[in-house]
């Protein structure tokens, strides 16, 4: 078990995110399963990562992946049983990895026994779980999410002859939680999982919760208080469990979700994301250094997750149309690759299978304000299938070895839950976790090694950002400091080789040691320190006044 | 977010190191020597670090760095010399690797704990694994022991491996009447030799090291070997030591006479105790260095002159009546005024250790100076001495170590006694 005394333990944390039924499955029915990822944790130990986010493992219909739930004490019969949980749960806690789990708060499957319950008749006593109306005029102006396949928030349902309210599908209906008995039965359902063992939720969907005549229905303060009950009962019931909002939002937007260090401890950072791929395209610093200068300060126990992809399209929702059609120009000239307002790729095909500009951005990653998230796959370059429904193109099963459906599953290929990626650049054969372990130049290995030197210091997940300045636009320089450590981060965002001279007169005295190889660099004095990176070459050094 | 601080510190290692240093890189192994007017025999030692190097480790990365104290007798040129290779040398053995040999200029105080900070700080920025400290004085300097240093740290996992000489027991008797039970009674245990001057340390004991006070702190400059293996002990750090030949020792520095040497030491053991009380005084006794051996040899016996330690014993007692009714209670005060009166005069164990107590106490207490706690601190340990030769002058070895074996028993015995009055002067006394 993890040391229960390190409460906020999430701020040091490398996070991997995964989804059961695309990660190895065990009994040859073709979708991944918990005895499936335990036989594989022995991946995660090596990799370095501290904490697995599982996606949701709940039974459900998966008309959304899995985030509409219809049953929230359970596991999705196809991915094994409570039991499998556990020993999974015991196993990765044996292994030093922690667990959370996701949580979908604000809706459920419409195939939730509470929501058939509900429409079964008015006078049910579910019947006030969801929001109901008899007209489609309530809340009018709140905007609908899915424009693609959603022509409103309401949706009619002919068992009871009424609508009901729902901002994602409308197979999700949308709980009520105005009803003290749904926060009650959802502070249940966390209990439960905390009581298992689980380290903590990410929690989906939060701004939505609470829904109030002439608002947006987003961020009310009401949500707010829904989140400071549940953070205040979980953090007296299970210290040191992490909490953890998924808010596709400007950081200022996000900002109220940490409260008072009394509503999440993390919360995703999402509009960084597009920045770093904006910045290494355009071969410019700015729109990165944009972005985090106008974060705001949060609590100090609290923490940003920040990452480079994940199981949803690229999102370009938090940036301006002339950058989105920049993003689009330059990420996904495929039309296959767009889908919503954003680009269903993952991040080896994003850069063109380029290692450099891989190691790049995960270096940034890394060394960034905040607790990176790697999404499965991308830590050995996998690629991606645009030809795939929805975003089912970068959940593909996960690539092992070169053998029988890349090590994934026994079953015949026919029924597999999603097929393999097995074209000639990205496929199976070529990339592999076992082709990687065998070859110490690997891009796993890389991030093996990323991740150690990462955790070498408390820097990264603590630490103050202060960028530096250079009249080189293509070199992006920050220093990480905490206490009397600090570290220096140099980025050629350009892929041509940069010259650059570096102001360090305040840190004067110091001498540099380069992280990754231990090389030792001249002394910093107050004249500036000149400096030359290949092409997608990065430095982190370590400062040492001795 | 805020701006970054930027801390600012004096550079413990020169521009002109550092610039030595770069090609240098991360290394596995860094070799220290530290010198101070060793021209006699230093050369020796080089060429043996050379030979344990390529004999037993040809392929690690090892770097050798002589920081100098402040030699004004050529030894850095015989150290560049030496390093050079000798042409038997090399045709006996090489490495595989290059290894680089850095002759830090002089730089700071002098004196070996600068040379040694100066050895620590580079091996903490080439992030070495292992720091081998080397004796420059020995006359016959063993490449097989410097090969063991280095493989018990680099590969044995231990943090800090110093040496057990197999010594006469009648030999080293500061250490075996005062430093080394001492430091078992409060610390719960301790090197046989605690003063040596030729260990090895791992990466993450020099790290710690670099940051503790012992370098600036005045009483440590002549005990720096003392500290670092008492913060070895008391730091729970995994330690050892290995049995080896006792080796005699040159230098021609001009080194401090007796009772100096004497007072310095009790400075640096008093500073210790205050450094760990929060150890030692919660009772958590420390774990005792894993014995190891290497080489086994008995050593003769020496022949002492006892009537010049009586002289000096009866001589100190009469100048120093007066600090002594102040220090010690007035029945050791009448003790000690008899043990001058006997012929032969010379302290017994009890009395001694409860003049040692008494001395531990009074220093915790603030009131005198170290300097001066010191001073009168000297006559008292001749008049330990004279006994004890005398006492072990006719005994075998084996006698003669069952007498340090009660040595330790007086201490340990003490230790409760020690404990009360030390919180109790703590409790009232000035701030140290």
């Amino acid at each position: 078990m993890p040391p229960a005394t390190n409460v906020d333990w999430y701020k040091d944390a490398v996070f991997y995110q995964l989804h059961v039924k695309s990660f190895a499955d065990s009994n040859g029915d073709g979708i991944g399963d918990f005895p499936g990822l335990t036989s594989r944790l022995e991946h995660l130990e090596q990799l370095g990562v501290d904490c697995i986010w599982l996606q949701p493992m709940y039974p459900s219909p998966g008309r959304d992946d899995g985030y509409d739930i219809a049953d929230y004490c359970n596991v999705h019969p196809g991915y094994g049983t409570l039991d499998d949980f556990r020993h999974f749960l015991d196993e990765a806690h044996r292994r030093g990895l922690r667990v959370i789990i996701e949580l979908v708060l604000n809706h459920t499957s419409d195939q939730h026994p509470w929501f058939q319950e509900a429409r079964s008749s008015t006078s049910n006593p579910k019947r006030d779980w969801y929001v109901w109306s008899d007209t489609d005029d309530r809340y009018r102006g709140v905007r609908i999410i899915f424009l693609d396949t959603e022509m409103s928030n309401w949706a009619w349902d002919p068992v009871s002859r009424a609508y009901y309210w729902h901002r994602f599908f409308s197979h999700q209906p949308d709980l009520n939680y105005d009803n003290p008995e749904v926060r009650e039965e959802m502070w249940r359902v966390m209990r439960f999982w905390a009581d298992l063992g689980v380290d903590g939720f990410r929690v989906d969907a939060v701004p939505y919760l609470i829904e109030r005549e002439g608002t947006s229905c987003e961020n009310l303060p009401e949500t707010h208080e829904v989140i400071r009950t549940l953070r205040a009962r979980l953090d007296a019931h299970a210290p040191g469990r992490v909490l953890l909002a998924e808010a596709n939002m400007w950081p200022e937007q996000v900002r109220p979700y940490f409260g008072d260090a009394d509503e999440f401890h993390m919360a995703f950072h999402f509009p960084l994301m597009p920045r770093m791929f904006m910045a290494v395209r355009l071969e410019d610093r700015r729109p990165l250094i944009d972005i985090v200068e106008r974060t705001p300060a949060i609590p100090e126990s609290c923490q940003w997750g920040i990452f480079l992809r994940n199981h949803d399209e690229l999102t370009l929702e938090m940036v301006t149309d002339l950058e989105r059609d920049y993003m689009y120009d330059e990420y996904a000239t495929d039309p296959k690759a767009r889908i919503n307002l954003g680009i269903r790729r993952r991040l080896a095909p994003l850069l063109e299978g380029d290692r450099r500009r891989i190691e790049l951005m995960n270096s940034m990653l890394m060394s960034l304000p905040g607790s990176p998230f790697v999404y499965y796959g991308d830590e050995i370059g996998m690629g991606d299938n645009v030809f795939l429904r929805d975003r089912n193109g970068v959940r593909t099963p996960m690539q092992w070895s070169g053998g029988w459906n890349a090590g994934f599953s026994a079953a015949d290929p026919e029924r597999l839950w999603l097929p393999i990626i097995s074209n000639p650049v990205f496929g199976y054969q070529a990339v592999n976790v076992e082709a990687q372990r065998r070859n110490g130049s690997s891009l796993l290995y890389w991030m093996q090694r990323l991740v150690r030197v990462r955790k070498s210091s408390r820097v990264f997940g603590r630490g103050s950002i202060e960028f530096l300045h250079p009249a080189n636009h293509r070199v992006l320089a920050y220093t990480r400091s905490l206490g009397e450590e600090t570290v220096l981060v140099v980025h050629n965002l350009a892929s041509t080789a940069q010259a650059v001279e570096l102001d360090l007169s305040s840190m004067a005295g110091a001498i540099p040691i380069e992280m990754f190889g231990g090389s030792i660099f001249p002394r910093i004095r107050a004249h500036p320190y000149a400096m030359t990176l290949g092409p997608y070459g990065f430095f982190w050094f370590r400062l040492r006044w001795l | 977010m805020p701006p970054a601080a930027s801390p600012r510190r004096a550079s413990l290692l020169s521009d002109d190191l550092v610039q030595h240093l770069i090609p240098v890189g991360q290394v596995d192994v860094l070799v220290g020597l530290p010198t101070l007017d060793n021209v006699s025999t230093v050369e020796p030692v080089v060429l043996a670090v050379h030979q344990a190097i390529a004999r037993a480790f040809p392929r690690t990365r090892i770097a050798l760095l002589n920081s100098d104290g402040g030699s004004q007798d050529g030894t850095q040129d015989v150290v560049r010399r030496a390093s050079s290779g000798s042409a038997d040398l090399l045709l006996a053995s090489h490495t595989l690797r290059t290894m680089h040999r850095v002759v830090a200029p002089f730089h700071g105080l002098p004196g070996r704990r600068a040379a040694l900070r100066t050895i620590f700080a580079a091996a903490d920025l080439l992030q070495a694994r292992a720091v081998v400290i080397v004796d420059p004085s020995a006359v016959d300097p063993s490449e097989e022991v410097l090969a063991a240093l280095m493989r018990e740290v680099l590969t044995g996992g231990l943090d800090f491996v110093g040496q057990a000489p197999g010594r006469h027991p009648r030999e080293v008797p500061l250490v075996t009447q005062l430093v080394r039970p001492l430091l078992e009674a409060t610390l719960g245990a301790s090197f046989d030799d605690p003063l040596d001057q030729q260990f090895a340390l791992s990466g993450a004991f020099v790290a710690r090291a670099l940051a503790a006070s012992i370098w600036d702190d005045e009483p440590m400059r002549a005990g720096i070997d003392l500290a670092l293996h008492a913060d070895a002990i008391a730091g729970g750090f995994a330690t050892a030591q290995l049995a080896t030949r006792a080796r005699t020792r040159v230098s021609h520095a001009a080194r401090p006479g007796v009772r100096e040497s004497i007072q310095q030491l009790v400075r640096a053991l008093w500073s210790l105790l205050g450094r760990h009380e929060s150890l030692w005084l919660d009772g958590h006794p420390a774990a005792t260095p894993r014995a190891m051996a290497l080489e086994s040899a008995e050593a003769a016996s020496p022949t002492w002159d006892t009537a010049a330690f009586e002289r000096t014993f009866r001589e100190g007692v009469h100048q120093l009546h007066g600090i002594w009714q102040d220090v010690l209670s007035p029945a050791t005060v009448a003790a000690l005024d008899a043990a001058t009166l006997r012929q032969p005069a010379g302290l017994g164990l009890d009395d001694w250790t409860e003049i040692v107590i008494d001395f531990c106490v009074a220093w915790r207490t603030g009131r005198f100076t170290p300097d001066q706690l010191a001073g009168a601190f000297v006559p008292v340990y001749f008049g330990r001495l004279a006994e004890f030769v005398r006492d072990t002058a006719t005994l075998d070895a084996g006698a003669a170590r069952e007498r340090l074996n009660r040595v330790a028993h007086a201490f340990a015995a003490a230790r409760p006694a020690l404990v009360t009055r030390w919180m109790a002067a703590r409790a009232s006394g000035e701030h140290r």
